[in-house]
């Protein structure tokens, strides 16, 4: 990394500020001159020796004081030399822009979206510049200013949610929309030709069974064949991260429930993870493998979820009935470990909840022994299956370039042969002590990461059981009581204890002031969390990367040219919970 | 009986023909065709001509007014598009018609023209459906050939039209 | 004059029987199929009406009967209501000329009465098709009356599919009607009496196994049964044409695709599996010595076969897929037409090299 820190301020010695390394948390970031942005950024995905290929995310921190007040944080990963690097660049209040880094990194599109949305900053260039999770005609500001309440200024009291029964209904005929509204949605002008083409706006969503959950796609059509698709989002935008300013670390646990609803427990993993790398902690062996079994236990409820809805959307109904017959099993075990079912909120800062019971483990055992059969099960309806070879082969192919250039992580981004798993490539929990296998695709279609997924299950399998070989004894949560609240019987006998359990629940733990991002390999992709902490009990900034989001930017690309029909294999494919993509 | 039966269906007939040309929406003028098409497949039954009424009613009905409705749906037709001003034609040709069947009627009179070969006896004895395979085959060969040929052109002649038209799009 | 009101008698006497038959069939079909399905995918289908579920379709009946009648605005509300009509009466009206059991003819008050067949019309099947082909008007008029984009695109491919389909079926029944050499279903099914190996599926000269897999492909696809459900694609379309029909309306469509459903399969019993004919010549009745009674086996081995297909359908609806429009189109056009076409020519040469 060194080297690559000083090439980069001898080339630029006028747009790089400053560099700072968290030798700590081995994280490095730069911060450059705003008007230097695109040269830096196009060096450092150009040149050979840097290649950072991949945009995990852009986030914006907002500094009343300062006087640049917004500061722009690129997170940037190369997958080539495995390593990340955060650009940051500040602009000023009276004229926020700085310059779109869309033609370098395709997936920068949606991502730039979402940050002019919440802080106001606009990018030079961008080909979209709209509002993303707020409605369009959203009056009320950015709202992820520090300035910015987070009951809001009282828009929403402005229309009624429930039409009145005691007025007349408006009588709505022929509402044509008008021509400047449908703009947005039609792809740039059609190539001069003298067939007259025919194109419809159909809207889909955001009622509509198969697009999981609350999204709307606007799509263009040609016949049936799509010339655009674009994707509305926010339907179901909570403002997780702005309540999160609000809230004491430990009180965001149950919020990251939330967002990927199907994977409860990887959101509460890769959060916590995110807290601990921020506090510096070690966390007990033990409690680091029960981590990684219900880690994977929730990999394959995820993978089964996908896969039940994916083959109901193109028809298979069986397939739907006899996953969820699987993740039953497994949800009457989580029910047991945490008397959860669904939002689950078992991790812990530092630990775990509660340990694994004898009676628990052998009945995952239980389970582990007959899963591969059912995997099997699965396969023999769809696997070979002419027709779902026809619906799935060769649809939504995304190549290896455009799926790294739009940021797409997971079975997405293996499905086109890329071999990047966080789980393989930064090892956390155990999975660097078991043994297992990437499954990785080749054309990018569907097909491909349908295999993928139904691999990944089986690896799983594997993994949970060597970890459930190797468990060793010994405590579930770390032994940190500046952080972490002790025990119970401790708190009940002992002075020391009692002090730390009160400040801790009156005032929260405070972690100290840095900042630091922690990528995770949940069931979709890499969900990451970018803290910001000023050293007091809340996080300053809590950014969440979700791999949902990330993808619908891919979402356009991939649909344009197939049918209709495909589009809600499309949904599928992705694996999109928009819980997490909305936030 | 068969009397009854006939001119109910005629009346039927000659009605939904004129609904067909003087409703507004298109949607109904296609029904009225149907109508039309379904009691014109009643005369042949009171014809004795089964077979040809049951090809008519999947021939006519169940495929070409489809199609037609199809067209219809698919353009969502204004109402007022339809008619191009050619009221002075059709009353042109329309008079013409009416002059002729009227002169046909006069000169033949109210005399029955010669039964074919094929009487209801013939008939009878061997089904509808074999006589009128026969008839096709021996008799009529030729005229038969004739127009399965053109029917033949006709559906290149399609093809190479909407060929035409994705090449040149591409090109 | 008493004599036509009397035939008139016998005739809505067996209409109504058949009728009732026929929705009795229905009624059992939709508990059948969800009880099927049911045990298919590991769960245990209705189970709250009556024990095992079985009072279901009475409740589902009930219910439906009561709900309220939504017509949306902006339909046309007179299509709105044709539509269910034109899709239920295509299905119900070809039973008229199913042979349900052995033409024994018997005299009642000076007239002979066919008991197991309404009308033996020597034109049967293309009966059949033309009524068949009348059924894509419910359909196609039901989307578009109901004023919706999804529910029109439902109507239309479901239009363009019942067309392609309805070709199929027709092209692979010739070859049957060239074996039998007539067009009446109770012919054809009497020339398949003797024993399994004269169903024309297997008969010789001209064993019509590769028309009896193109008529059950197509007649599924007719039906718009998984997996060829494309107008009422769940997933893409909602509910297709009659996503915007509820209560008796709804029932009516529900009704006919069930009837249609029990039509085909009655078809290709009798067309293909020799209707009434048991497997083995003559009937065991006959053979104990009770052939006064004989007519009821040879029934209950029409309803076996007409169930088999029945059960065929859910079979399919559990293990596949759906197509996509376009590969439904080509499979239809592409695979389905030039077997039927070359079915056909196959047979008539052996017909002409082999005549009986």
């Amino acid at each position: 990394m060194q080297p690559l820190i000083e090439t980069l301020m001898t080339r630029f010695p006028r747009a790089v500020l400053s560099v700072e390394a968290d030798t700590a948390r081995a994280e490095v970031s730069v911060r450059i001159a705003a008007d230097r942005l695109i040269e830096v950024a196009r060096f450092l995905h150009d040149a050979p020796e840097a290649l950072f290929d991949h945009l995990s995310d852009i986030c914006s921190v907002d500094y009343p004081e300062d006087r640049q007040r917004f500061e722009v944080v690129y997170l940037l990963h190369s997958l080539p030399y495995r390593r990340r690097l955060r650009l940051k660049a500040r602009v000023p209040e009276d004229n926020p822009a700085i310059a779109s880094v869309t033609g370098i990194w395709k997936g920068a599109e949606f991502l730039e979206r979402e940050v002019y949305d919440m802080m106001g900053i606009t990018f030079s260039g961008h080909p979209d510049l709209r509002r993303i999770l707020m409605p369009e005609d959203y009056a009320e500001g950015f709202p992820l200013r520090k300035d910015f309440p987070a009951e809001g200024r009282g828009w929403r009291s402005q229309f009624d949610f429930i039409p009145r029964l005691d007025e007349a209904p408006v009588e709505q005929t022929d509402s044509e929309i008008p021509e400047r509204d449908k703009q947005a949605f039609r792809a740039e002008a059609a190539p001069s030709s003298s067939r007259r083409r025919e194109e419809l706006l159909l809207n889909m969503g955001p009622q509509h069974p198969s697009t999981h959950g609350v999204l709307r796609v606007v799509l263009e059509l040609d016949g049936e064949r799509i010339v655009k698709a674009t994707p509305d989002l926010g339907y179901l935008h909570r403002g997780v991260e702005k309540l999160s300013e609000g809230l004491a670390y430990m009180q965001i646990i149950p919020h990251t429930d939330r967002l990927d609803y199907v994977c409860a427990m990887a959101n509460n993993y890769a959060y916590v993870r995110a807290v601990e790398k921020l506090l510096g902690i070690t966390i007990p062996e033990r409690a680091e493998y029960i981590r990684t079994i219900v880690a994977e236990m929730q990999r394959i409820v995820g993978h089964l979820f996908w896969l039940g809805t994916q083959a109901l959307d193109i028809g298979a109904m069986t397939v739907f009935f006899w996953t969820f017959r699987e993740r039953e099993v497994l949800l009457d075990m989580f029910e047991k470990l945490c008397g959860a079912r669904l939002t689950l909120n078992y991790y812990r800062i530092g630990g775990v909840d509660s340990d694994f019971t004898p009676d628990l483990v052998l009945r995952l055992k239980t389970f582990l022994d007959t899963f591969p059969e059912k995997v099997k099960e699965y396969d023999s309806l769809i696997a070979s299956n002419r027709i779902w070879l026809g619906r799935t082969k060769n649809v939504a192919v995304i190549s290896a370039e455009d799926a790294i250039s739009f940021g797409c992580t997971g079975p997405v981004l293996r499905g086109s042969g890329v071999a990047y798993d966080i789980r393989k490539e930064e090892p956390y929990g155990v999975y660097d002590k078991v043994d297992w296998e990437v499954p990785v695709g080749k054309n990018g279609d569907t097909y491909d990461r349908y295999w993928i997924r139904m691999e990944e299950m089986r690896q799983s399998a594997r993994i949970i059981r060597q970890c459930l070989d190797q468990l060793p004894a010994g405590p579930i949560i770390a032994d940190a009581p500046q952080y972490i609240p002790p025990p119970k019987q401790h708190v009940m006998r002992d002075m020391e204890s009692l002090i730390h359990h009160f400040i801790i629940f009156t005032q929260g733990l405070k972690p100290p002031k840095a900042e630091t991002y922690c990528a995770t390999e949940a069931p979709k992709g890499e969900l990451g969390f970018f803290i910001v902490s000023d050293g007091s009990a809340r996080p300053y900034r809590l950014k969440i990367r979700s791999p949902s989001f990330v993808h619908m930017g891919a979402f356009d690309h991939m649909a344009r040219g197939y049918l209709i029909s495909d589009i809600i294999t499309i949904f599928g494919t992705y694996d999109i919970v928009m819980g997490e993509c909305d936030r | 009986m068969e009397q009854l039966f006939f001119f109910y269906f005629a009346a039927v007939i000659a009605v939904a023909s004129v609904l067909v040309v003087a409703l507004r929406n298109p949607i109904y003028s296609a029904l009225s065709l149907l109508i039309m098409f379904f009691h014109v497949a009643g005369l042949y039954v009171s014809l004795r001509a089964e077979f040809l009424a049951a090809v008519q009613v999947i021939v006519y009905a169940g495929a070409i007014l489809v199609l037609y409705l199809f067209v219809v749906m698919l353009l969502n037709l204004k109402q007022d598009d339809r008619y191009h001003r050619q009221w002075p034609v059709a009353g042109v040709v329309g008079l013409t018609l009416a002059v002729e069947a009227v002169m046909l009627t006069l000169l033949k009179g109210r005399a029955i023209p010669p039964a074919p070969a094929n009487t209801n006896e013939t008939v009878e004895g061997l089904g509808n459906t074999e006589a009128l395979g026969d008839a096709l085959y021996s008799t009529y060969l030729f005229p038969f050939e004739v127009a399965s040929l053109i029917l033949l052109v006709a559906m290149i002649g399609a093809i190479i039209l909407a060929k035409k038209d994705i090449g040149g799009s591409e090109a | 004059m008493t004599e036509l009101s009397l035939r008139l008698a016998v005739s809505l006497a067996q209409i109504a029987a058949v009728m009732g038959v026929v929705m009795l069939t229905v009624m059992i079909l939709t508990l059948a199929e969800r009880k099927v399905l049911g045990w298919m995918q590991d769960r245990m289908g209705p189970m709250e009406v009556g024990p095992y579920g079985i009072l279901q379709p009475i409740a589902d009946g009930l219910k439906l009967f009561f709900k309220e009648d939504i017509v949306p605005a902006g339909a046309n509300k007179f299509m709105f209501s044709l539509a269910p009509i034109l899709a239920m009466v295509p299905a119900l009206i070809g039973f008229a000329v199913i042979p349900f059991g052995p033409s024994n003819k018997f005299e009642l008050f000076g007239i002979t009465v066919e008991p197991f067949v309404i009308s033996d019309i020597n034109i049967g099947i293309l009966y059949i098709l033309a009524f068949a082909s009348i059924g894509a008007y419910g359909i196609i008029l039901g989307g578009w009356a109901s004023n919706s984009k999804y529910s029109l695109l439902g109507g239309l491919r479901s239009a363009a599919q019942v067309i392609s389909y309805e070709l199929n079926v027709g092209l692979a029944i010739v070859g049957v009607l060239i074996l039998a050499g007539s067009l009446s279903l109770v012919k054809i099914t009497e020339a398949q009496s003797g024993g399994f190996w004269h169903w024309y599926v297997f008969a010789l000269p001209a064993p019509q196994i590769f028309a009896f897999v193109v008529y059950v492909i197509s007649a599924v696809a007719e039906t718009n049964r998984v997996p060829f459900d494309l107008p009422e694609a769940e997933s893409e379309l909602v509910a297709g044409f009659f996503t915007e029909y509820s209560g008796m309306r709804f029932a009516f469509f529900f009704i006919a695709e069930y009837a249609n459903m029990v039509l085909v399969s009655c078809v290709a019993a009798a067309m293909f599996l020799g209707g009434w004919n048991a497997p083995y010549p003559g009937t065991i009745l006959e053979h104990v010595g009770l052939g006064q009674f004989a007519w009821a086996e040879n029934i209950a081995w029409f309803t076996v076969k007409a169930y088999l297909f029945l059960f065929l359908f859910f079979w399919l609806r559990a293990t596949l897929p759906r197509l996509r429009y376009d590969q439904l189109m080509k499979f239809g056009w592409k695979v389905m037409l030039p077997i039927a076409l070359g079915n056909i020519v196959v047979t008539s040469i052996a017909v002409y090299l082999f005549p009986r």
